[in-house]
Order: C-alpha cells, then sequence, then structure tokens
C-alpha cells in the first residue's frame, strides 16, 4: 500500500507565488482510495481504538450515507467524488509510534524546518508547543513534558483517545455532533488525527499551544478533529496553521474543530489558513470545508476567533460560539484575502443563550483579481438571553473590477432586551490614500499593502506576536502582482 | 409525476374557477427551508381555503368615503374589483391616461414584468392568472404638478373567504412627475388572501412619489409585489406602511436601469397583537452613478414578529454607485421577534455601499430623564416611540397624509 515516490516540485520555481507548494518525498502508508464501512474500521484499528470510537465512527458513517452535500454557498464547483480520496495516508515511521522526534521521518521534519515549524525541541525559545499533522496524523508534539507537569495535556488525539478515554468520551462531539452536517460527518466517521488539549481548573497554559497542518500526500483527503477543553479558570491561546503543496486537482480538507470553555475559562483560538489557492487560471487548490464551533458552558467563560484566510480554492467556514453560561463572551475576527479565482463564503454565528452574554464580530474581506468573497453570518438571541449584546461590522474591500463582495448577515432577536447593531461597507481601496503614499516615495504595491494592513489592523492587533508578523507578510505575498 | 401540493389545500378553491392552474401546481410552495421563506412560514396559508373572486355583492360600508384623501384624485377598489360610482373619475387630468378592467389588461406584458424574476414564481404564477380588474395610469411626458391620484383597496371579508388579486400599473412618462397614494383597508376582522402587485415605469427625468399604507385584518394573508424600473435620470421617493397581518409580506423590487438614476426605498412596521409583517427589498444598480437609499423601522409589542430582507446588488457596470440601507427596529414587549438581513451583494469596485441595522428597546436613561421633568412613564414611552416613528415618517413630503399614515401608525 505503499505510493510510489511522488513527483517534487522544485521551490526555485515558484517565485514568490506559494512558497509552501513544495511536496516531500516520504514514504507513506496509504489506504487505497475510496470509503466504506470497512475503511473506517481500518482507521479504527490502525488507531486502535476502543470500542467506544469505533461505533461513534460508525454512527457517523450510516448518517453521512443518507445526508446529501449541501450546496446553498454562494458559488458553485466541480462536484467531489468521495470514492476518489484516500482516506489514510501517514509517513511511515521505523516503529509504531515515535518516541521521540529522532523516530520521525527526517524529511517530515525538515518540511516542517521549510515551513518555519520548529518540530525540535531545542528551539525552546521560540515559545510555542506545536502539534504538527503530516497529512493523516501527528508526527510530533513539543514541550509535552514540561506542560504535563502543570497538568496540560496537549497531544494527537488518536493519543487522547488511548490515555485519556474519559475525557475524549465525554466531550468528543459534545459540540459538533458526529451529524451535526454533511463534512462533519464524514470528519467524524473517517478523521485520522488532529490535536487534543486539556487545561486543568485554574491553569493558565504559559506558552502558546499549536497545531500545524500539512497536507503532502496527493488525493487524500485530510480529515482532522481537533478537541479544546478549557475546564474553570483556565485560559489557553492556541494558534493552527496550515500549508499544503501545490497540485493540479482539487483536495478536500474537511476539519472539525471543538472548544469547551468550562467556568470563567477563556480560549483563544487564532488560525492563519494558507493552503494552496490554486494557479492563476483557479486549476487545483483546496476545498477547505471546516466545522469550528466553540461553546462558552460555564458562567464568565470566553471563547475568542481570529483568522487570516488568505489560502484555499475555496473556504466554507463559519467558526461560531454556543453562548451558554451567564455572562459569557463570543468573539469573532476575521481576514479573508481572496485573489485570483479563490472563493470565499466565511463568517460566524454567534448563539445567545445565557443571561447577560455578549458578542462582537469584526470581519474584513479584501477580495481582489477574480475571486469571490463573501461575509455570512448569523446572530441568534434566544428567549431566555436577558440583556444580550452584540455589535458586528463587516467591511469590504474591492481591488480590481472583476472580484465580489457580498455580505449576508442574519439577525434574529427573540428576547426585547438585546441590543445589537450591525453595520457593513464595501468599498474600493482609495486611490487618494495610495497617490498620497506614492507621492512620499512608496511603491504602488507597497503603499497599497500599508492601506490594506491599517484595514485589517483591528483583526492583526487580536493575534499573538508571532502570527501578526506572519499574517501581514502573507497579506503582502499574496498582494503581490494582484495590484494593477 | 406531478409535485403533489403536500399539506395545503389552497388550490381547491381555485379548481372550479375555470381557470387552468395545472402548472401553478408544478411549481414548489415556498417552505422556510428556503432562503426567502426562512422567517415568514407559509403552511398556514397553504391549508386555507380561499375562492377566486368574480364580482361583489356585499354592502358598502359608508365608512369608505372617511378614507378619501382632499385634493386627490380618488378611486375605489373593492376586493379588487373598480367601483366606478365611487370614483372620482371626474377629477382625472384631462393630459392623463387612466384605464380599468381589460383595457389596464393591454399593459401586462411590460418591460417591468421581468423583474419578478427575483419573486416567487408561485405567487406571480397566481396573480397573472387570477388578475379581475387592473388600473393603468399612464402620465404623458413633461405632465407634472398634477393633483394625487389615491386609490383604495377595500377589502371585505365579510362577503367569505375571498383571493383578491389586484393589478397597477404605472407609467411615468419623460420629464413628468406624479404623486401616487395607495390605501388598502379592511373594516372588519375578516379572513382574505390578497395578492397584489404594481408595477411602475419611471421613464427618462421623470420622478415618482409612490406611498403605500397598508392596513389588513389581523387575520389577513397578504403576499405583495411592488416592480420599479427607472430610466435615466429618473427618482423614486417611496414609502410602504404596514399594520402587517396574519401573514404580511411585500416585495419591493427596484432597478435603477439608467445612469443617474436615484430611488429612496422607505417602509415602516407598526405591529402590535400577534401580527406578523415580512419586507423584502431589492435595489438593482444597474447603471453606473446610481444612488439608492433606504431607511426601514420597525416597531413591534405584544407578540409581533417583524422580518426584513434589504438586498443591495450591484452590478459590474454600476460604478460609481452609492448605495444606502438602514433598518432600525424597536422592541417594546418582550415575546416579540425581528429578523433582519441585511444583504450586499457587490460586483463593481468603485462604489459606495453601506448598510446597518439595530435593535433595541426603549432608553432607560432617555425614560428617567424625562420622569425627571415631570413627564409620566406612560407619556415618556410615548414621546420616544414618537421620535423613533417620526424619523421615517417625516420622508413623506405631503403633511395630510403624513398625518393620515401617522394616525394608522400609533402606538
Amino acid at each position: 500500500m505503499t505510493d510510489m515516490p511522488q513527483k517534487t516540485i522544485p521551490e526555485s520555481s515558484l517565485t514568490g507565488e506559494y512558497k509552501y507548494g513544495f511536496s516531500t518525498d516520504v514514504d507513506t502508508d496509504t489506504l487505497p482510495k475510496g470509503l466504506s464501512e470497512e475503511v473506517v474500521r481500518i482507521i479504527s484499528q490502525k488507531k486502535g481504538e476502543p470500542d467506544f470510537m469505533l461505533g461513534w465512527r460508525l454512527n457517523a458513517y450510516q448518517h453521512w450515507l443518507r445526508m446529501a452535500e449541501p450546496h446553498w454557498p454562494n458559488f458553485s464547483y466541480e462536484p467531489i467524488d468521495y470514492q476518489d480520496i484516500r482516506y489514510y495516508s501517514a509517513p511511515k515511521k521505523r516503529t509504531d509510534t515515535p518516541k521521540s522526534l529522532d523516530e520521525v521521518d527526517q524529511e517530515v521534519v525538515k518540511t516542517f524546518e521549510r515551513l518555519g515549524i520548529p518540530l525540535s525541541e531545542q528551539k525552546r525559545l521560540a515559545g510555542v508547543a506545536v502539534d504538527a499533522v503530516f497529512d493523516s496524523v501527528s508526527v510530533g508534539t513539543t514541550h509535552q513534558k514540561e506542560l504535563e507537569k502543570m497538568g496540560i495535556i496537549f497531544c494527537p488525539i488518536s493519543e487522547a483517545v488511548l490515555k485519556h478515554p474519559q475525557l475524549v468520551q465525554k466531550y468528543l462531539g459534545s459540540v459538533v455532533s458526529y451529524n451535526d452536517n454533511f463534512f462533519a460527518a464524514l470528519n467524524s466517521a473517517v478523521f485520522t488525527d488532529g490535536s487534543f488539549c486539556y487545561i486543568p481548573p485554574g491553569v493558565r497554559c504559559p506558552v502558546e499551544l499549536s497545531t500545524y497542518f500539512r497536507i503532502n500526500a496527493k488525493e487524500t483527503g485530510q480529515f482532522e478533529r481537533t478537541l479544546l477543553i478549557a475546564d474553570k479558570g483556565a485560559y489557553v491561546s492556541y494558534l493552527e496553521g496550515c500549508t499544503a503543496p501545490i497540485r493540479d486537482e482539487n483536495q478536500l480538507h474537511a476539519a472539525v474543530v471543538e472548544l469547551v470553555a468550562l467556568e470563567g475559562a477563556e480560549i483563544k483560538y487564532s488560525t492563519v489558513q494558507n493552503w494552496y489557492a490554486g494557479d492563476k487560471d483557479g486549476r487545483g487548490g483546496i476545498f477547505n470545508f471546516v466545522t469550528k464551533r466553540g461553546k462558552c458552558l460555564g458562567r464568565n467563560s470566553k471563547i475568542s476567533w481570529t483568522q487570516v484566510e488568505a489560502g484555499s480554492a475555496i473556504t466554507w467556514k463559519y467558526p461560531s460560539c454556543l453562548l451558554i453560561g451567564d455572562n459569557s463572551v463570543g468573539e469573532f475576527y476575521s481576514v479573508a484575502l481572496t485573489n485570483n479565482h479563490m472563493k470565499a463564503d466565511t463568517g460566524t454565528k454567534m448563539i445567545h443563550i445565557g443571561k447577560n452574554t455578549r458578542s462582537t464580530i469584526v470581519s474584513k474581506g479584501i477580495s481582489s483579481d477574480y475571486s469571490n468573497n463573501n461575509y455570512r453570518g448569523l446572530v441568534r438571541i434566544m428567549p431566555g438571553a436577558e440583556n444580550a449584546r452584540n455589535f458586528s461590522q463587516c467591511d469590504s474591500m474591492l481591488i480590481g473590477n472583476n472580484c465580489k463582495a457580498n455580505t449576508f448577515p442574519s439577525i434574529e432577536i427573540k428576547n426585547n432586551t438585546a441590543t445589537m447593531e450591525h453595520e457593513a461597507t464595501t468599498s474600493r481601496i482609495s486611490a487618494e490614500q495610495v497617490f498620497y503614499l506614492q507621492s512620499r516615495g512608496l511603491t504602488k504595491e507597497e503603499a497599497i499593502s500599508l492601506v490594506i494592513n491599517g484595514f485589517c489592523k483591528e483583526v492583526f492587533k487580536t493575534l499573538p506576536l508571532e502570527f501578526a508578523v506572519e499574517a501581514v507578510k502573507l497579506l503582502e505575498m499574496k498582494l503581490e502582482g494582484s495590484v494593477g | 409525476m406531478k409535485t403533489v401540493f403536500r399539506g395545503t389545500q389552497l388550490y381547491d378553491g381555485f379548481k372550479d374557477s375555470g381557470v387552468d392552474i395545472s402548472a401553478l401546481a408544478d411549481m414548489p410552495w415556498p417552505t422556510f427551508k428556503s432562503e426567502e421563506w426562512k422567517y415568514t412560514n407559509l403552511t398556514g396559508l397553504g391549508e386555507q381555503y380561499f375562492t377566486p373572486v368574480s364580482r361583489f355583492e356585499g354592502a358598502l360600508p359608508d365608512r369608505v368615503k372617511d378614507l378619501f384623501m382632499p385634493g386627490a384624485v380618488n378611486f375605489v377598489f373593492v376586493n379588487g374589483l373598480f367601483l366606478e360610482h365611487l370614483s372620482e373619475t371626474g377629477k382625472i387630468d384631462p393630459r392623463w391616461q387612466v384605464k380599468t378592467g381589460l383595457d389596464a389588461m393591454g399593459f401586462a406584458k411590460s418591460s417591468v414584468s421581468d423583474l419578478a424574476k427575483n419573486e416567487t414564481p408561485v405567487f406571480r404564477a397566481l396573480n397573472e392568472a387570477f388578475v379581475k380588474d387592473a388600473i393603468f395610469i399612464g402620465v404623458p411626458q413633461g405632465v407634472k404638478g398634477c393633483a394625487p391620484f389615491h386609490i383604495i383597496h377595500l377589502l371585505d371579508g365579510a362577503v367569505g373567504r375571498q383571493a383578491i388579486f389586484p393589478r397597477t400599473f404605472l407609467k411615468i412618462g419623460r420629464g413628468a412627475g406624479a404623486i401616487f397614494w395607495e390605501t388598502v383597508a379592511s373594516f372588519d376582522e375578516g379572513e382574505y388572501f390578497h395578492c397584489p402587485v404594481v408595477e411602475g415605469l419611471i421613464e427618462e427625468d421623470a420622478s415618482l412619489e409612490y406611498i403605500q399604507a397598508q392596513g389588513h385584518s389581523a387575520q389577513a394573508f397578504h403576499i405583495g409585489s411592488v416592480r420599479i424600473r427607472q430610466e435615466r435620470n429618473s427618482r423614486l421617493d417611496s414609502f410602504v406602511l404596514t399594520t402587517g397581518a396574519r401573514i404580511f409580506r411585500n416585495n419591493v423590487n427596484v432597478v435603477l436601469e439608467g445612469e443617474g438614476a436615484e430611488a429612496r426605498v422607505n417602509g415602516l412596521h407598526a405591529l402590535k397583537g400577534d401580527r406578523h409583517a415580512d419586507s423584502h427589498t431589492c435595489v438593482d444598480h444597474a447603471a453606473p452613478n446610481t444612488r439608492s437609499d433606504q431607511l426601514y423601522k420597525c416597531i413591534l409589542q405584544d407578540k409581533a414578529h417583524s422580518v426584513f430582507n434589504g438586498k443591495i446588488f450591484v452590478r459590474r457596470e454600476a460604478q460609481l454607485t452609492n448605495s444606502y440601507q438602514l433598518n432600525k427596529n424597536l422592541i417594546l414587549s418582550r415575546e416579540c421577534r425581528v429578523d433582519t438581513k441585511p444583504q450586499l451583494e457587490i460586483n463593481a469596485d468603485d462604489v459606495k455601499c453601506t448598510h446597518g441595522a439595530t435593535i433595541g428597546q426603549l432608553n432607560d436613561e432617555e425614560l428617567f430623564y424625562l420622569q425627571t421633568r415631570g413627564i409620566s412613564k406612560q407619556e415618556a414611552r410615548q414621546m420616544l416611540v414618537r421620535g423613533f416613528v417620526d424619523d421615517v415618517l417625516n420622508k413623506i413630503v405631503n403633511p395630510d397624509l403624513r398625518a393620515v399614515i401617522g394616525k394608522m401608525a400609533a402606538f
């Protein structure tokens, strides 16, 4: 079941367009294409999962069979052939489970080094604990020991299933159930890895936890699942980054992220998504169909989503908050940049259930070339949500006359003590501002980059420092050459 | 295989009308799964039994005269049928072209009808199939300054469960100007299904003020459409007031087709009891340099439910568009429900489009302040509500009409 070594695209040929577009030659353990109950069983078996997991996966698979693929977003795409995808691909390991990084294929370690992810523990100065997911499995998690001393569990989810089954059983699917939607059901049936994190009561996680996702193998889909639990009074800041090689065909990425914040807990979840977005003519790229949802379960809890969406041929996701606990807070900060033929339909849902719940939505969309950028959001205030408060702001910027920017906010209010404000603007990048900067000696591209950074500043300032720097660079790189 | 009209009996009442409704049965009946009908449940309407109106036999309440607007040309329709003896046909400016009945139907295939493609096909088809009486008003080139034209649609539910499908065509010629008012009123709490269509063409440099006051019975079903096509440098000032119904849905579709066209699309929902009102607006900027401005205010009490869906659509060629939309909701009691969805769809880059929505209750501090000045709480509330409503009422230019509508919208 080993693939032939794959053709590597030399990095030099990419001329700064997508610098993570290389692929890595590693021996992989891959399942043949196709999805069946058998495949689900094999995945579960390979992971040595307990029975409850297999049962859960099979339930999800049965539900998925009965569900229809949704087609409501504001764009269309070629039909996905679910039998033409490999549901499992893992770099071959020398032993069954890597005991230390030395046992991970050096090619994989190099890949992550090229991506700038410090996998080796020597680079502790980076101050980030990383769980790196390569295709379907987690290849290494750093800083595990220090975290363990504080009682923090940060490990691949497949490991958590074996070592902490009671936590997994309690929380897995408690936010996004296995039959939540078509892609979540598919993920529940075939998810291969992802990160698991548990912060015990009262612990403030001292480092930023991070997962780096990499799709490497051809014709694979990546179905990872992240589960984050912040117990009473805990705090965690979590980062997620993603890249993939350049390929002509579309690859499906259907992940699920679940966050649970108990009383007084706070979770900050930041994403810089830079999956391969296809070439100038819109060929290839990742379909990023992700379900992300957080539950503010306890009183005074807080979940904050920050996302910088700069990649993927299609991004279709709505990181959401269920504000159940009284006084809980949900936040959503997003920058979505689309160029060439990229399509993005993204936004958030804020469901206010508890009393005095508050939510803030700030979304910035930038669209250029032939791209299509949509904000879609829902703010729902349930009858019991006394004194709920929401503020939403969605701004769009258009660069060029072939792109689209749409805004679809839904607001549903069932309690008269609610206060909510929504505003949205759409406009062109200001020619005057660009002209002024050019008159001060900046090139047109620098000027535009500066104006856009200013436009996104409100969101960038909520990112952890390293990520903010990366995000600014990413936007600059993406906009290169797209400004006419 | 034909789609079975599931769980609904609405078409049963239409079977004996002699009109072929087989095409209707193939059209999907909207459910909450459709984005357009997400917040307005039509299952109740589908289960009703109504017969299309053929003639009016009831006695006309004298009160209809109370609805006449002084200084205007008043025309009366009862259950969608024109009553000539009550209408002030003599007062029409001789230059105007006014036709009713079959004569008016000749204009049915106007260019404006295309705008219906945004609407739910089944109601468009129902109106086309069952329209019994229509009115066409043509204002010739350059004619302006005439008295306002006022159509009174009296809906009488006492004569039995009727389905009423009126149609109005307006054509404002080049450089002409006209003021057009429409009052929909029901004197009793009867049950009826009202499905009107208004189509208007505003030619180059022409202007139209179009004001609709919809006062239905609490048991009524209303699904109506207003479609306006605007040519170069034309101007539309529109306002729709509704006090709701059991199900009230109004679509306002405006297309700005000529350069420099300008549209103001305003509205007010004043809802009490368990009334419902759903306004869908769509302003389509299809030419460069067009402007639109929308203000919809909703005020709710008891168990009322208000839905607003406003769409601004800017086509690729519509550069230099300037578009503004605001929806404000004031909720006065616990069990009200508000759903709002302001939408922007922009395909041109050199544009300025803004929309906003707010939902809230009366400000406690403002109430307190007024009370410290010796104003009773009740009075203070009324003052604040009045202030909220006046903002949009003041968009109505004519003071008489503003007073009438203000009274209808009183809280």
